[in-house]
Order: C-alpha cells, then sequence, then structure tokens
C-alpha cells in the first residue's frame, strides 16, 4: 500500500502519500451510506413519510435538519431513508458486472480466435447505444419499475467492464506462469477463473465500484424522469424532481439528495480509481 | 458516465487490439490488400451500415408490440375502449395484415418522412421532431466542441505538470464532473445563477436571437461538464504516455522548443485516443440532453422524451428513437473519417506501424 522510498518516480510516491486522505474519506462516506441504509430508521427520530401539513416546504429548523418538503415531510429523514434504494439497485448491478464480465471477460482473452472476435465486435457495437436513453424507452414502455431498470442496466453496463477485463488477461496470458501450468495440465477452467482470475482481481473490484457509481447515477436520473421508483418512496431521484418545485421556499431539500448522489458516487469512483492506480504502480515496481 | 475508467485504460493497454475505426480499416487493409482511395473507404463504411440501419429499424417497429397489450394499447394511448373502436384501429393502422407486411408498409412510410402521429398532441411526429431539432443539435454541438478544447486542455496541463498542483485540480474536477450528474449539476446552477444571484434566466428559450443565446448559456454549461471528466481523463492519460515516448526525450534534447513538441507533435499522436473515445461522448452528451432540457424547460427533443415518457405517446418515442439511432451513426461515420485526416497512418485503410 505504501510505496518504498527507493520508488524511482518520486511524485509517485508523493501522489500515494496524499491520495488516502481523499480515500479514507470516501470510504467513510460509503460506510456511512451503508450504515444509514441498514439502520436509518434508529438514526432519524421523525418518519420519512409522515406529512406535517403545518410545516410545508420550511428552511432548516432544530426540529427539522434539512427543513420540509412540499408535502410537510422531513428532509434529513427522507435522505436517510433514501439511502436504501441508492445502494441496493447499483450494489446488484455491479455485482452482475463483476460476474459477467469476469466469466465472458477472461474466457474471451484467454480463449482469443473467434470467441474474442465476436465477443469484441459485441462490445464495440454496445459502445455505440446510449444505454440510459435504452432503459428510458423500455422502461416506459414495458411500463416496469425499479427493477426492470435494474436488470437492463445490469446488461448494458457491462461492456465497459469486458474489455478492460479481456485486456487484463491477454497481459496475463503472455506470463510464463500461465505457461507453466498449461504444460502442467492443470484445466482450462482452473488456469483461467483461479489463477488469471485471481491475478486481475483489483481490476474486477475497480470495475465494480465503477459500475456501481454508474447505476447510482442512472438509477437515480430515471427517478428522476418519474420512471423506475414508485412515486412516494423515499429515493434521492425521486426527491430532486419532486423538490425541484420548491427550490425557492427550501433549497436543501433539493440540494441535499443532489449532493448525497453527487459525494456517494464520487467516493465510490474515487475508491475505484484507487485500487486501479495501486495495482498500475504496484507492476510498474515489479 | 459509467464508462470512464476503462475507456481510457482500454485505449492505453492494448494499443495492438484495434477498435472501431482504426480496426475497421485496418481490416478493409488487409482484405484488400492495396491502397484504397477515401471515396471507397467512405463508400464500405456506408455500406456496413446496411445491417445496422435493418435491425434499428425492426428493433423500432417492434417497439409498439412490447408495450402490455400491444399495438391497439400504444395507439390508444390509455383512452377508453370498446370493442368497435378497437376494431376500427384495427383495420385503419392495417393491424390484421400479417406482421411482415406491417413491416414493409411502415418502413415505406418512413421513407416518405411520415413517422405517424403524436397520440397526446395529435401533430404528426415528424413536425413536432424537425420544430425542436435545432436547439437540440446546437446544445449538443457546443457541449461537444466546449468539451473537448476544455477538457483536452486540462489533461494537456495536467500531464505537464504531473504530480503537481495543476495535475491534482485537473483530477479533481475530472472526478468530480465524471460523477456529478447533470440533473444534479443542473439544479445546483439553477438555485446558484438565478435563486441566490440571479444572474441568467433559467426556464424556456425567450424570443429573439440574443435572448435565446443568453438562455442557452446555463444549459449549455452543465451539458458541456457531462463529458469533460472523461474527455480530461482521456487526454491526460493520451499524454502522459506520448510524453514517454522516446521521440519526445529526442526532440527535448535536440532543443525544439517544449511549446513546439506539446502543440505540434504530442497533441497530434494524443488525439488518436481521444477521437476513439469521442463516440462515448456523443452519447453521454445526448443522454445530458434529456435531463438538462428538462430542468431548464427548454423545447428540444430531451423535453419531447420525457412528454412522450410522460403520456406513454408511443409514436413519439419510436420516432425519437430513430432520430437518435441516425444521429449515433452519423456521429460514429464522422469519426471514422477525422481519423483520416489526424492519423495518415491510417489512410484509408492501410496502417503503416
Amino acid at each position: 500500500m505504501i510505496a518504498p522510498v527507493t520508488l524511482p518516480h518520486r511524485r509517485l510516491g508523493s501522489r500515494f502519500a496524499r491520495i488516502p486522505i481523499l480515500v479514507a474519506l470516501a470510504w467513510l462516506f460509503v460506510l456511512a451510506s451503508l450504515v444509514a441504509a441498514l439502520f436509518g430508521h434508529l438514526i432519524t427520530h421523525i418518519s420519512p413519510s409522515a406529512q406535517d401539513p403545518f410545516s410545508i416546504a420550511t428552511l432548516p429548523t432544530g426540529t427539522h435538519l434539512l427543513g420540509t418538503d412540499g408535502l410537510g415531510r422531513d428532509v434529513f429523514s427522507r435522505v436517510v431513508a433514501g439511502s436504501t434504494s441508492a445502494l441496493v439497485g447499483p450494489l446488484v448491478v455491479a455485482c452482475s458486472g463483476f460476474l459477467l464480465s469476469g466469466l465472458v471477460g477472461i474466457w474471451a482473452g484467454y480463449s482469443g480466435g473467434l470467441v474474442d472476435t465476436i465477443t469484441m465486435r459485441i462490445v464495440d457495437f454496445m459502445f455505440a447505444l446510449p444505454g440510459l436513453l435504452i432503459t428510458i424507452v423500455v422502461v416506459t414502455l414495458v411500463q416496469g419499475g425499479y427493477w426492470l431498470a435494474v436488470g437492463i442496466l445490469c446488461v448494458l453496463n457491462v461492456q465497459g467492464d469486458i474489455r478492460l477485463i479481456r485486456s487484463a488477461t491477454l497481459a496475463q496470458r503472455a506470463l510464463p506462469y500461465v505457461e507453466a501450468e498449461r504444460i502442467t495440465g492443470i484445466p482450462r477452467w482452473r488456469i483461467m477463473y483461479r489463477h488469471i482470475g485471481r491475478n486481475i482481481l483489483p481490476i474486477l473490484l475497480a470495475d465494480f465500484a465503477i459500475d456501481f457509481a454508474g447505476a447510482l447515477v442512472a438509477l437515480a436520473g430515471l427517478a428522476f424522469l418519474g420512471l423506475g421508483a414508485q412515486p412516494g418512496t423515499a429515493d434521492w431521484g425521486l426527491m430532486l424532481t419532486e423538490n425541484e418545485q420548491i427550490l425557492f421556499q427550501n433549497p436543501w431539500a433539493a440540494l441535499a439528495p443532489g449532493l448525497a448522489i453527487v459525494v456517494l458516487a464520487t467516493s465510490v469512483n474515487l475508491i475505484g480509481d484507487f485500487i486501479y492506480e495501486r495495482r498500475r504502480a504496484a507492476s510498474v515496481e515489479r | 458516465m459509467p464508462d470512464t475508467l476503462e475507456q481510457t485504460e482500454g485505449a492505453r493497454q492494448e494499443p495492438g487490439a484495434l477498435t472501431g475505426a482504426r480496426g475497421i480499416a485496418w481490416r478493409l487493409g488487409r482484405r484488400a490488400g492495396s491502397e484504397q482511395t477515401l471515396a471507397s473507404y467512405a463508400l464500405r463504411r456506408v455500406l456496413l451500415l446496411i445491417p445496422l440501419v435493418f435491425v434499428v429499424t425492426v428493433v423500432v417497429f417492434l417497439l409498439s408490440s412490447i408495450v402490455p397489450g400491444g399495438p391497439v394499447a400504444a395507439l390508444l394511448g390509455g383512452h377508453a375502449t370498446n370493442t368497435a373502436t378497437v376494431n376500427a384501429i384495427r383495420a385503419r393502422y392495417h393491424l390484421n395484415d400479417s406482421l411482415f407486411s406491417q413491416y414493409i408498409a411502415w418502413v415505406g412510410q418512413v421513407l416518405h418522412g411520415n413517422l405517424g402521429t403524436s397520440i397526446y398532441t395529435s401533430q404528426p411526429v415528424s413536425q413536432e421532431i424537425l420544430n425542436r431539432l435545432p436547439v437540440t443539435l446546437i446544445l449538443n454541438a457546443v457541449a461537444i466542441v466546449v468539451s473537448i478544447i476544455v477538457g483536452v486542455s486540462l489533461g494537456m496541463v495536467a500531464a505537464r505538470f504531473r504530480g503537481g498542483r495543476v495535475d491534482r485540480i485537473a483530477v479533481g474536477i475530472s472526478i468530480v464532473t465524471s460523477s456529478a450528474p447533470s440533473y444534479v449539476l443542473a439544479i445546483a446552477l439553477v438555485y446558484l445563477l438565478a435563486i441566490k444571484y440571479p444572474i441568467l434566466p433559467v426556464e424556456g428559450l425567450g424570443t429573439g436571437l440574443s435572448s435565446e443565446a443568453e438562455h442557452l448559456i446555463l444549459p449549455a454549461i452543465v451539458m458541456a461538464l457531462a463529458p469533460l471528466g472523461f474527455v480530461t481523463k482521456i487526454a491526460r492519460a493520451a499524454m502522459l504516455e506520448q510524453l514517454s515516448t522516446d521521440y519526445v526525450a529526442f526532440a527535448r534534447a535536440r532543443g525544439i522548443p517544449r511549446r513546439r513538441i506539446y502543440l505540434r507533435y504530442v497533441l497530434r499522436n494524443a488525439l488518436v485516443p481521444i477521437l476513439t473515445a469521442s463516440g462515448l461522448l456523443i452519447v453521454t452528451a445526448l443522454t445530458a440532453t434529456v435531463f438538462v432540457e428538462d430542468v431548464f424547460g427548454i423545447p428540444g427533443l430531451g423535453g419531447l422524451l420525457v412528454d412522450a415518457v410522460e403520456n406513454t405517446d408511443i409514436p413519439v418515442i419510436q420516432g425519437l428513437v430513430l432520430v437518435t439511432a441516425i444521429w449515433v451513426v452519423i456521429a460514429n461515420i464522422l469519426i471514422d473519417l477525422l481519423y483520416v485526416v489526424i492519423d495518415p497512418r491510417v489512410s484509408f485503410g492501410r496502417l503503416s506501424t
């Protein structure tokens, strides 16, 4: 984790000394939203769905830390409660990205030939697709909800991962240990998913983080357009649309969930970048 | 924007694996084995589109069938029904014919510029789209040009002062802008520049050219911010890679001014991966349009899509998907042709490296 003092790139060393503070903060925020998602109802003393007709769209006060929204609901409680749908869907998308890109990417990279060519042509094609727009259209037409959106994103998010995992596998395949294993007669799947897979695990984890951030932004965007999350649920994207109208009365009602999306997405991206950079630095060192 | 890292690293790590235009150009060159002219290269690229166009039209045609209740429900758009109405609609739109002849009839109509009628406004879809196309086109063009200029400059400066304060700021901007969704940025800017410090108009388009331009400033800024982080990241990585090459060391040793090396050689070489990524850039900008036009109330295609989604206006959605597909395809052809301009090594299908 800490680069040795003898590292030839002095600047690289200072980069490492700096980033962890930010990365630590990022981890802290991710953990905080996890806690909020799991134990949120214990933290907040006001129910996120309780409406108070006597305090509608009020500014932050002692009881309402972030004020209230247009129906008199407590914004702070709703932001805390919104962390559930902000975490669950993206987690599913990221997990499926992890599995799919691991299976297909390593397979394509290791096999080469026709399998590889076909996979990469499909991936190239998928890169040209406006994934979020397709999700918008399909969710509208099928009149599906949150989980349909999650399902579509699982598929349309995977192209970048596959490309990256495949090229990492290509690099691994050229290494002597793979050659040695092949000669020893170790089964193909074992070389692929056990040994190569373990060696490129940091890249898979970095992908996981980036998928998560992308899905978070996409799902919140869908909710912002009134798709996916059901009306009435505490969802950050939905809160943005609902509270955009009361931007004059209580700006925090819209700014707080927006900020939550930005900070969580940035944190997760930062962690992903860090895992990836550390891995690259390690391979430079070698 | 989910794909920033993959894109950067993918482009960086596998210079040998040719993707997109270079891959196609390379394969064409191999197959033909001889020099090609720009015209025949372009022609081949266009011919490759025929299957793609076919798939897109089939998908768009079938969109109305995946609606629960099928095409009739799609055409009725949630209005009350009785058997007579349904039968009338089936007869009027030839829904009793085979799917294949329906498709042929539909393609014929589309070729004549007839995209059907909006269920909600009862206006021809083609007219609705044409009316709203210019403002979206302007927003996208401005966003792409500005984000490339700013992003590439930022990436270049960051690479020049690698590890320094400027680099850190550039990387920070890149991470935050690529994580912050455009709808949040738009709302934040509306709050800052229209409510807190009322400087710019934020709603609609206004009338008259100067007013329109003024109304488009904020949306254009948000639109340009959407792909900025991604462009900066790729530009920085591409520049760093170029700066570590021997030719730069040689040029420095020969005493060629740094400015000349950067602008003349490094930038030109770094433009190739940036161009590869610009296909994704176009898609990102297009996605951002939907949210930006929604927040700022701009009567463009994005706003039309949001309205159509709210009213489940299937013919409009079909038309928009078709236009979007054509848009992405044309943009990708332009990118492919730009390769030839930027990188002489890709000249019409031959890669000399």
